[in-house]
């Protein structure tokens, strides 16, 4: 029988995160085992997973991993993390500071590397009326910025980072997670929700200074609710860029889905047909932007299907010639 | 320039999965043997559609694409020797990708 985390307290979190079961941490679909004896990680996972279900000992584990100090004499000196899986370290340690980010980075790789039952994308996804909006990007493109600043307008986060694609019923299946943000979008979304608040934030990190906040309760709660295509945006933050929302070739787009897919190679010719389907059903657009209120008006119109934005241009045929 | 009819020949060519849209010049193709992708313009599958009986010049590809359409025929062909010229960029990027191989010699 699983139960809500902040139905358990501080303590008893701390105390299953340092017994060898591990706390049972249902997210979307999957449940991990998440063992670790650093305060730090304790508190972090008890303020941005307080919404989330926790599963019994008995439960089947997707997967069981912690963060762990490594022996020896830099634990005093100079500590350091390690993320561990399945009683092996995949990644070289970091920073001692770094442990709940380590840990959310070590659960994506787990998800992204291990659960070819859905095609995964490297993507922010949100939904509303039903229908999923897909932003695939690199990091630094200003997804997780865009995807914040709508997740507090009316769009219900399915995740921030990983978009996963169920190949039977061609849907996007929610596991939201906490939000990262990175740097100066640390700030502008401070500014946009001033009652924010962020359960860890590490600077000097690998991506610089990294924060996490919780996603919405409402999001983890409907984690079962997965949503239809519906809309495929490359979103790209640029300093001083005026909104611009611009049509998009569906066989261009579903090369960027392929570009910014994790295991595409596995799925072979079943994976180009998946995204094919997902690109035929949705609208596909590039958006370019800087400011936040902005861009969140301009969703708005494209989900209700009016003319997204003013300044919609037909995409430009010099961007179209690659071979 | 053909219009985008001219790609349902490539569901045609063994080995060669395809999909384009209404109202789109360009397609995407896959390539099972590689397990690639390739994204292609207009001009990159009538190059594929002409070649596909054989290899083929880039004059002779001019010739045939260009078809009815003088002005662009002969600012192709003047600019043959040009490795600015999008029918001799075209051709080299589905030789890099390996499609034209692919359609010329569909076994292979």
């Amino acid at each position: 029988m699983s139960v809500q985390l902040s139905a358990l307290g501080a303590q008893a979190v701390a105390l299953r995160l340092r017994q060898p079961a591990g706390l049972r941490l249902r997210t979307g679909p999957f449940v991990a085992a998440v063992r670790s004896s650093l305060p730090e990680v304790a508190a972090a996972i008890n303020r941005l997973y307080e919404h989330y279900e926790v599963e019994d000992e008995d439960v089947f584990t997707d997967f069981n991993v912690g963060v762990k100090r490594p022996a020896g004499l830099r634990r005093v000196w100079k500590p350091q993390v390690s993320f561990v899986l399945d009683g092996y370290e995949p990644f070289n340690p970091l920073p001692g500071d770094q442990g709940f980010p380590l840990l959310e980075w070590g659960l994506n790789w787990c998800v992204y590397g291990t659960c070819h039952q859905y095609l995964i994308l490297h993507a922010a996804v949100l939904e509303r009326g039903g229908k999923a909006l897909v932003l695939p990007a690199p990091s630094g493109s200003g997804k997780s910025t865009l995807c914040a600043a709508l997740m507090f307008h009316g769009w219900r986060l399915l995740s921030d980072e990983l978009a996963m694609i169920c190949p039977h019923q061609v849907n996007l299946v929610p596991n939201p997670r906490p939000v990262s943000l990175k740097n100066e979008s640390i700030g502008i979304l401070s500014r946009l929700v001033p009652d924010l608040q962020f359960g860890s934030r590490v600077r000097e990190t690998s991506k610089g200074e990294v924060a996490h906040f919780a996603a919405p309760a409402a999001a983890v709660r409907a984690a079962g609710q997965r949503a239809i295509p519906g809309w495929v945006v490359l979103p790209k933050y640029c300093s001083g860029a005026s909104t611009s929302l611009l049509p998009v070739e569906k066989s261009r787009m579903l090369l960027h889905l392929v570009e910014n897919a994790f295991n595409y190679d596995i799925f072979g010719a079943a994976g180009f047909e998946l995204l094919a389907t997902v690109v035929d059903r949705s609208a596909c657009f590039s958006f370019e932007y800087s400011d936040l209120d902005e861009a969140i008006a301009c969703f708005d119109r494209l989900q209700n299907g009016t003319n997204p934005s003013n300044d919609v241009h037909q995409a430009d045929a010099a961007d179209r010639a690659l071979i | 320039m053909p219009d985008l009819s001219a790609a349902t020949w490539v569901a045609a060519v063994p080995g060669l999965q395809w999909r384009a849209w209404p109202g789109e010049e360009s397609a995407a193709i896959y390539v099972p043997s590689s397990g690639r992708t390739h994204w292609v313009t207009a001009l990159g599958l009538a190059i594929l559609e002409q070649s596909a009986a054989g290899p083929k010049s880039l004059a002779d590809l001019a010739e045939a694409i260009f078809e009815g359409e003088p002005c662009a025929k002969s600012s192709t062909l003047a600019a043959a020797e040009d490795t600015g010229d999008p029918l001799a960029g075209s051709a080299q990027g589905l030789i890099q990708a390996g499609l034209l191989q692919l359609v010329q010699c569909p076994s292979s």
